[in-house]
C-alpha cells in the first residue's frame, strides 16, 4: 500500500516504487488514494474532488492529483512489471477532502474548510441517524 | 518536485554487505523505512484482509563456495560501464541476505528447490561480447525483454539466436514452475533463465540482477568486472499476494500492525 492520499506522489516516484518492488518480487500495489487531506484522482463528473479537494496535503503541502491519463499510465507501468494495481477510495469516513469539495455531501449543506494537517473533523454534528458517528 | 534516492549499503566485513538502505524523498524529508524490511521474510498466514502485508518471495540461493575469477575478456570490454537506467533502485546483498532468504526457505518448507551442481565453484562473467539475452521457446518480445535490456547498461541485444556466453531466456519452462517460478542456472560457460510465463522470466532477471555485484544497481558509470557466482536456482512464490506497507509515520495503523507482526 502506497499512501498517495496523505501525501501526494507523482507519477514518476510512484513508478519509482513499482521499479523498487517489483525488483523484490512483489505483485501488488495498493493505492490509498483519497482521504481527509487530498483527493488524489480525478472523477468525471465530480471535478472539485481532485482539483480542489485535492489541492492540499497533511503537512501544509501543495498536494496534487491523478488525471485519468496519469493513472492509466501507472497502472500500465505496473503490469510491465507484474504488479497489479488496487485502487481504494477511502469511504464513508476519511472524507473530509470530499466533503470540503462539494457542500451537499454534509448533512447540515455546509462545506468545511480544507485540512492541510494530518488529522479529521465530524462529519455531522446535528442529530441525524448518524449522530455521534465521526471520521 | 522531490526525488527518491537511496543510501548506500554499509560495508560491515570484506563480503557481507548489510542490506540497510533507507529510501529518502528530499522534497518532503521523510524516511520511508529500511529497504531490509522488504527481504524480510514473513511467516504468518495472509488473511484476505490483510492487504497490505508483504510476503516474502523465498528466493533460496545456494552459498555454493565462491570465488571471483579474473576477468576474462578484454579489459576494455570489461571497464565498460553499466549505467542503470533504473531509477529508485535497490541493492541486494551478497552472503547476508543470501543467508536470510535461505533460512526463509528453510523456515517455509522449502518453497524454493536448490539444486547444488550445475554451477558449483563457477563463476559466470557478463561482457559485451557474452552478453546477450536470448530467448528461447514460445511467446512475443514484450515487456520482459526489455526489463532485461535495462539491467546491463551494455545495452545487451536481445536475439533470436545465442552463443556459449549468453545470457538465455527460456519460456518454454515446464508448467510445474506456475504462473510466477523461475529456473535459474548460472555456469562460467553462461546463463539460462527458464518459465513457463513472462513473470517468471522477469523474476528470473530480477534474481541475476542480485547476483551481480551491487554497483551493477548504481546510477553512474561504474567499472567491471561483471560476475555472478555459479548457481542452480529453482524458485516459486510461496504466496500469489505479495504486497508492502508503506504510510506516513504515525498517520496510520495499517502499517503498524504489519510492523508489529513482522519484527
Amino acid at each position: 500500500m502506497l499512501d498517495v492520499a496523505r501525501h501526494f506522489f507523482p507519477v514518476s516516484q510512484v513508478e519509482n516504487y513499482l521499479d523498487l518492488i517489483s525488483m523484490y518480487k512483489i505483485n501488488t500495489l495498493h493505492l490509498h488514494l483519497s482521504d481527509n487531506d487530498g483527493w488524489r484522482i480525478d472523477i468525471n463528473g465530480w471535478p472539485r474532488l481532485a482539483r480542489y479537494g485535492g489541492s492540499t496535503d497533511a503537512s501544509r503541502g501543495p498536494g496534487g492529483f491523478y488525471t485519468q491519463d496519469d493513472y492509466r499510465e501507472i497502472v500500465r507501468y505496473a503490469a510491465s512489471r507484474h504488479v497489479t494495481i488496487i485502487p481504494e477510495i477511502d469511504t464513508p469516513g476519511h472524507v473530509t477532502a470530499a466533503q470540503a469539495s462539494y457542500a451537499e455531501l454534509n448533512c447540515d449543506g455546509v462545506a468545511p474548510p480544507l485540512l492541510n494537517r494530518a488529522g479529521a473533523r465530524s462529519a455531522c454534528r446535528s442529530t441525524s441517524p448518524t449522530s455521534g458517528w465521526t471520521t | 518536485m522531490s526525488a527518491c534516492r537511496l543510501v548506500p549499503p554499509q560495508r560491515a566485513s570484506e563480503d557481507v554487505i548489510q542490506p540497510r538502505i533507507r529510501i529518502f524523498c528530499s522534497g518532503t524529508g521523510l524516511i520511508f523505512g529500511d529497504v531490509t524490511e522488504l527481504l524480510r521474510p514473513v511467516d504468518v498466514p495472509i488473511r484476505e484482509r490483510d492487504i497490505g502485508r508483504s510476503a516474502g518471495f523465498a528466493v533460496s540461493i545456494t552459498p555454493i563456495a565462491w570465488r571471483r575469477f579474473p576477468a576474462r575478456s578484454a579489459s576494455a570490454m570489461m571497464r565498460k560501464v553499466l549505467c542503470l537506467t533504473v531509477s529508485c533502485l535497490a541493492v541486494l546483498v551478497r552472503a547476508g541476505g543470501e543467508r536470510r532468504a535461505g533460512r526463509a526457505a528453510a523456515g517455509a518448507g522449502g518453497a524454493a528447490a536448490v539444486v547444488d551442481g550445475d554451477g558449483a565453484g563457477q563463476v559466470f562473467t557478463l561482457s559485451r561480447r557474452r552478453g546477450s539475452w536470448r530467448r528461447a521457446g514460445r511467446g512475443r518480445r514484450g515487456s520482459t525483454w526489455r526489463a532485461a535490456a535495462a539491467v546491463d547498461g551494455y545495452r545487451l541485444p536481445v536475439t533470436n539466436f545465442g552463443l556459449p556466453g549468453d545470457i538465455r531466456l527460456d519460456l518454454g519452462g515446464p508448467s510445474s514452475l506456475g504462473d510466477e517460478g523461475y529456473r535459474l542456472t548460472v555456469t562460467a560457460v553462461g546463463v539460462e533463465i527458464a518459465a513457463h510465463t513472462a513473470a517468471g522470466l522477469y523474476y528470473g532477471v530480477q534474481t541475476l540482477r542480485q547476483l551481480l555485484p551491487a554497483k551493477a544497481e548504481a546510477r553512474t558509470v561504474q567499472s567491471g568486472p561483471w560476475t555472478a557466482r555459479g548457481v542452480a536456482v529453482k524458485d516459486t512464490p510461496r504466496y500469489a499476494w505479495r504486497a508492502r506497507c508503506w504510510t506516513w509515520p504515525g498517520t496510520s495503523s495499517r502499517c503498524r500492525r504489519w510492523r508489529t507482526t513482522s519484527t
